[in-house]
């Protein structure tokens, strides 16, 4: 009966957690963007074909934009679409599903590793409730982010390991998990290897053990056949498409921050030092992401990574930050959990701080495991200090009263000033073009402007449009040159849409239907050009989406 | 004193004066803030109008209004002074990545000198008197706060920096002498970089 206490409160906390990110799943953030409509489209196409939009059978990245999206999220989503079919709401699911199972593995992975203390109860209950809480977990629970996901294998694959320590056999799915994060996010590229590396270093004495041997040599042959598809794969173009355009280290002098202009020879060579500048850079990324600046005030700069009006953590949590680090240092009453937290804290930022993102809350979302911890512990130390039971209250009461202003917050930004200030860079509008187009003529072709985007994506989920038939209509590589060959067409065919810029000159002289945004299709387009305007879609704003407009050229003077 | 030492120390302060130096040069010396006008309670008509041209977006909803409005304008500014005066980026990288609207963005000390600042805070309970330095540096913090050009002043925080990143080195030195004789010949290059780079500019 006494253990019930802490699972019923867990259970609890669970629930907010399901609540803040089940809440109009699909529906918000309004739109689908494009990388998540490739995504839903892939599985769609491995599902019904066994191939992606390219033809490639079951890949190991997927090739989509030319920027080989990392493939687990999307072998997730097909199991979902028959059940659910090809929508937002099927596409963003499994996200929320690992955003949710993240939050009892995180308590059982804090109790485990803090076993001896007498507060690694509260400290997991805090944890789990500063995640769920957690506009930077929340947001990522929200939406299709393949790094959601890999951050649950990720600790899964840790938590395995921890208890293999005890029972080997744990060590045989540690591996397995351990192998399905390295290639489900481009970080973990970069901490799978660390966190093996600190996990053997630690524990090889009982790792070579005559109990564990056997189990570790095996668990490691499993691991390496698991990720063979993805090591073989590891030095063609397509796999370092990613980091080759966004490693800082790679950047060329001119274009690196701090450049100095105007100078030249042996003055500029010292004074614009690649290595100095690009250490410097890194110095500089690296430390921002455990600045306070950025985790309560700014948050993350992209539109589609951060609420409107809200950081990745909220602005009363400060103090705890800063208790905590120096509790975290201080205090080594809790062994593992601590060695842990301070690994974590400082790997975490590493993949995004070679790139040139400042702040990118994508790459870098295993720090919030790190940072929930450390604020769990300073309030459960604060907690301990307090001694009466009048101030125990009152503290346990504010805290209370900041739960409930900080999930308020959560909602005006993520719900409400989302949907009116992001609206346009979730690409909200083509689920309603979709809908106009199935009302069209279908005897008259149909032309979408893409000069400022990739609508074919969104239009093939929308449209749920036949993967066989767009295979066939839309050569681009053979499977063979699939990872190798970079080119790439933008012009795409689905039936009578095609997606390609609108060139007016001869456009206009063709009965088709035009669909662009408000610059593509302006109202002096279509006064110019004799269009008739079909709908006009708009955002949660009042402000122009999308214009769908029919050509006239029999009111055109040649 | 061991010349190793003495040669850490001198090339600490060397380092050091990189703030007020580049503080001088940049700002002169500018009177102290004497109204309201120098402060984060100033009317400001360009905030209200961004609120307003936000808040319009969207229909009357409380939950939304609640946290935009006009009366948390000061608040707001003073979280975005606060916050900047507790980011380490603004004194070793110029507020690096995400440079402030409006200032010079000067980088104060070179980066190298985080790593005994990072020592001194952590040893900070074994300097005498820490509480009252510690409530100080919090004192001078909020007080900077409140102005609309806190960087100008910012210079008071400075003795603060030389007594934590002092603290450091000498910690640092007693702990291990390897890492803090490496730390020192990559403060020498990384200062004279910085110095010479700064002339450059101009």
């Amino acid at each position: 009966m006494k253990n019930l206490n802490p699972l019923f409160i867990l259970g609890l906390i669970i629930m907010l957690g399901i609540i803040t990110r089940f809440y109009q799943l699909g529906k918000v953030p309004a739109g689908l963007y494009l990388d998540e409509a490739a995504q839903g489209y892939n599985a769609y196409s491995i599902l019904k074909t066994g191939k992606d939009e390219f033809g490639k059978a079951f890949p190991m990245a997927f090739r989509s934009f030319n920027d080989f999206k990392t493939p687990v999220y999307i072998y997730l989503i097909v199991p979902l679409i028959p059940f659910f079919g090809l929508n937002t709401f099927s596409i963003r699911l499994p996200s929320f599903i690992f955003s949710i199972l993240t939050l009892p593995l995180l308590y059982l992975l804090i109790k485990k590793l803090s076993a001896k203390y007498s507060g690694s109860t509260t400290i997991a209950l805090l944890a789990v409730l500063f995640l769920s809480i957690s506009p930077w977990h929340t947001l990522f629970g929200r939406t299709n982010f393949e790094c959601n996901v890999a951050l649950f294998l990720l600790l899964l694959g840790y938590y395995l390991f921890i208890l293999g320590l005890k029972k080997p056999r744990w060590l045989l799915l540690s591996a397995v998990t351990f192998a399905l994060a390295l290639p489900a996010y481009h970080s973990e590229r970069v901490l799978v290897p660390l966190i093996l590396l600190f996990l053997f270093y630690n524990n090889y004495s009982v790792l070579f053990d005559r109990k564990h041997l056997k189990i570790v040599l095996s668990a490691s042959l499993i691991g390496l056949i698991l990720i063979w598809p993805t090591v073989r794969i590891l030095t063609t173009p397509g796999f370092l498409a990613r980091i080759s355009t966004l490693n800082i280290f790679s950047t060329s002098t001119n274009l690196l921050p701090g450049f100095l202009p105007g100078l030249s020879g042996s003055l500029s060579a010292l004074a614009n030092n690649h290595a100095f500048l690009s250490l410097k850079e890194f110095f500089s990324l690296y430390l921002f992401y455990l600045s306070p600046r950025s985790l309560f005030l700014l948050g993350d700069s992209g539109p589609r990574s951060s609420f409107p009006e809200l950081s990745v953590f909220y602005t009363w949590q400060l103090p705890l930050y800063l208790y905590g680090l120096y509790l975290l240092f201080k205090d080594k009453k809790l062994g593992e959990l601590r060695s842990f937290t301070i690994f974590l804290l400082i790997i975490s930022p590493l993949p995004a701080a070679i790139t040139r993102d400042p702040f990118s809350t994508i790459r870098a979302l295993p720090l919030v495991i790190p940072m929930v911890i450390i604020m769990a512990m300073a309030v459960e130390k604060f907690f301990q200090r307090l001694t009466t039971f009048r101030a125990k209250s009152l503290a346990f009461g504010f805290f209370i009263f900041l739960i409930i202003y900080s999930l308020a917050k959560l909602y005006s930004s993520g719900l409400i000033l989302n949907e009116f200030y992001r609206a346009s860079y979730w690409d909200y509008g083509w689920q309603e073009v979709a809908e106009v187009i199935k009302t069209l003529d279908p005897s008259l072709p149909i032309v979408v402007d893409n000069a400022r985007g990739e609508p074919y994506s969104q239009l093939l989920v929308f449209t749920q449009y036949d993967p066989r038939r767009y295979q066939a209509e839309n050569f681009e590589v053979t499977p063979a040159e699939y990872y190798t060959n970079m080119q790439r067409n933008t012009t795409k065919q689905l039936g009578q849409i095609t997606t390609r810029g609108i060139d007016w000159t001869p456009d206009r002289r063709q009965k088709q239907y035009l669909i662009g945004d408000f610059l593509a299709i302006s109202e002096e387009q279509i006064l110019k050009n004799h269009l008739l305007l079909i709908r006009e879609i708009k955002y949660p704003d009042g402000s122009t989406a999308y214009r769908i407009v029919k050509t006239q050229p029999d009111k055109i003077i040649r | 004193m061991r010349p190793s030492s003495l040669l850490g120390n001198f090339v600490l302060v060397i380092a050091l004066l990189m703030w007020p130096f580049s503080q001088v040069i940049s700002h002169g010396f500018r009177p102290l803030p004497s109204s309201v006008q120098d402060t984060i309670f100033a009317p400001d008509y360009q905030a209200k109008q961004s609120i307003l041209r936000n808040t319009y977006l969207y229909p009357t909803v409380f939950m939304a209004r609640l946290f935009q409005n006009k009366w948390l304008i000061p608040l707001n500014k003073f979280k975005s002074n606060f916050f900047t005066l507790l980011d380490p980026n603004y004194y070793f990288f110029a507020s690096h990545p995400r440079e402030l609207d409006g200032n010079q963005n000067l980088v104060r000390l070179p980066f190298v000198l985080l790593f005994f600042l990072l020592v001194g805070i952590f040893n900070f309970s074994t300097l005498r008197r820490s509480r009252l330095y510690g409530c100080l540096f919090l004192i001078f913090i909020l007080s900077l706060s409140l102005l609309n050009h806190f960087s100008s002043y910012d210079l008071l925080l400075w003795p603060f920096f030389c007594l934590f990143i002092f603290h450091g080195f000498r910690s640092l030195s007693r702990q291990n002498s390897r890492l803090n004789q490496f730390l020192v010949f990559s403060l020498l290059l990384v200062t004279f970089m910085e110095y010479f780079r700064s002339y450059l500019r101009g």
